[in-house]
């Protein structure tokens, strides 16, 4: 299998789609650490990995977003770090053979970062740290960092992994739209994070879980203007709407993947979903691009 | 001693500043309700409006409120020999199943900057914590939080309880957290719906007029 940096060089590149709100399909219940399933339930992982990989996606992620030392701690898991990354790991590889890439999903905290929150930068640093170290060891292509929505802690999750792998970096961040256009929690731009991650170390920069796919070629659009780096979308299938206790995300496989056409015709080169998609979601955008 | 210094350094989340200001006016003789009223109670107020308005965002207002926390440290004991009451007593908590703090703590914070006292029990909090919580510290009204759509139903939880408790009507009930919607308020029963931290504060003070 090609490396991703050459694979953008050649063709549009499809990512999977959600792995958390599949595992609440399966019985994940809330509050229950979604990455212990690696360890507890590693079928109905590896059956949503075979799902996407089946679909035509390029590369999958592995199910690791939450496996930093902070977020575990929370859990009373921060023991079982290794172990839950490794197993991840392997589930994803497994998953995806020689038929596409595998690529390790790091996402935030969840701690806010000294002078705002409580929380000393080292600390976040050293979380990072220790889930790159355990990723490295694995067998994966890439790295993921992903649904940031402080810049300050993506830097810190590019640099740990720049001091430990040499492996390409994607790095994207989720924005909310309001009143003076698309922000992330803490303000920033979607112009200002593309050159912060740039800056930063990562590759292929860009943004996942907003709402939609109409949000996301807006956003791919805005950070357009300021960097010439490769860009990605992974955006939701939709805002989430309640119906009968049960979050429903709008946007059907077939309007995702029409949505998906202006999130490329606005240049992001790698395209993928987050909350709310499914493997149906990723095959519909695979016939678009005519991969089957 | 000119308080709109003090305003300013609170609204600037100036935390050195705050403190230095409120220690001369403390020193200048100006009585401790005033200062907590119109130098720092105004300023979060302020930050509040400013962070409607897309103005301002989650790092300024948090950078402000530890401003105000830092000119408390000073002025509660004072607050308490005078016998000024807190505005009023809130239960604030992430719910059951949800792990998920910067909001609610945002909301904690920014109601503490209104001049209320805050019983904050963190997140993961069963319905029975927050109930058991009001009724025991007074406390009239429980703001409860969650960012996920999977465990905003344990909102209705903690709201069935209060009725079955006796308790509805004279604890108030406000939510709020990424998906949570004006129609899912109505539809558990909750008395209000804040769309964000500063309308938190503005519910809150509405729950105290009207008691």
């Amino acid at each position: 299998m090609t490396d991703l940096l050459e694979l953008i060089e050649l063709r549009t590149v499809l990512g999977d789609g959600a792995m958390g709100t599949m595992l609440l399909e399966h019985g994940l219940s809330p509050g229950d650490c979604p990455e212990a399933w690696n360890l507890e339930h590693p079928e109905i992982v590896s059956s949503i990995h075979q799902g996407y990989v089946d679909a035509g996606s390029d590369f999958i992620e592995t199910n690791t977003f939450g496996a930093n030392p902070i977020k575990l701690a929370r859990f009373d898991l921060d023991r079982k770090l290794e172990d839950i990354i490794r197993a991840g790991v392997d589930l994803a590889r497994q998953a995806a053979g020689k038929r596409c890439l595998v690529a390790a999903s790091i996402g935030p905290t969840g701690a806010l970062l000294q002078p705002y929150g409580d929380t000393p930068r080292e600390k976040v640093a050293d979380a990072f740290r220790a889930t790159v170290q355990a990723v490295a060891q694995a067998d994966i292509d890439f790295f993921l960092v992903e649904t940031m929505s402080d810049p300050e802690e993506a830097r810190l999750a590019i640099g740990a992994i720049r001091e430990f792998s040499d492996r390409p970096i994607v790095a994207t961040m989720a924005f909310t739209k309001g009143a003076k256009g698309y922000r992330t929690m803490m303000g920033t731009t979607p112009e200002q994070c593309a050159t912060v991650l740039a800056d930063a170390g990562a590759h292929i920069v860009g943004v996942n879980c907003c709402a939609g796919t109409g949000e996301a070629a807006e956003i791919v659009a805005e950070m357009r203007q300021v960097s010439s780096y490769p860009l990605i979308a992974q955006p939701n299938a939709g805002a989430p709407k309640l119906e009968r206790g049960r979050a429903v995300y709008p946007e059907s496989p077939q309007s995702f993947a029409r949505g998906m056409e202006q999130v490329l015709a606005e240049g992001a080169v790698i395209i993928g979903g987050c909350c709310g998609t499914t493997p149906e979601h990723i095959l519909e955008i695979a016939s678009l691009m005519g991969k089957c | 001693m000119d308080l709109n210094r003090l305003k300013q350094a609170v609204i600037a989340g100036d935390m050195a500043g705050a403190r230095k200001l409120t220690e001369q006016a403390i020193e200048a003789g100006i009585e401790p309700g005033v200062i907590l009223d119109e130098a720092l109670v105004a300023g979060m107020d302020e930050v509040g409006e400013l962070f409607k308005a897309n103005e301002v965002y989650v790092p300024e207002v948090l950078l402000a409120a530890k401003s105000m926390q830092q000119a408390m440290q000073l002025l509660k004991p004072l607050l308490v020999k005078d016998g000024i009451e807190p505005k009023g007593k809130i239960v604030v908590g992430t719910v059951r199943g949800d792990l998920h703090d910067i909001g609610k703590n945002l909301v904690a914070m920014m109601l503490e900057g209104a001049g209320f006292e805050i019983i904050d029990l963190g997140n993961d909090v069963p319905p029975e914590r927050f109930v058991k919580a009001a009724a025991e510290q007074g406390a009239t009204i429980i703001g409860m939080s969650a960012l996920l759509t999977t465990t905003m139903y344990a909102m209705k939880e903690t709201i069935d309880l209060l009725k079955a408790e006796g308790l509805d009507g004279k604890v108030k009930t406000m939510v709020g957290g990424a998906p949570v919607t004006q129609a899912f308020a109505d539809e558990i029963g909750a008395s209000a719906y804040g769309d964000d931290a500063a309308t938190a504060v503005d519910l809150a003070k509405r729950f105290m007029a009207e008691q």
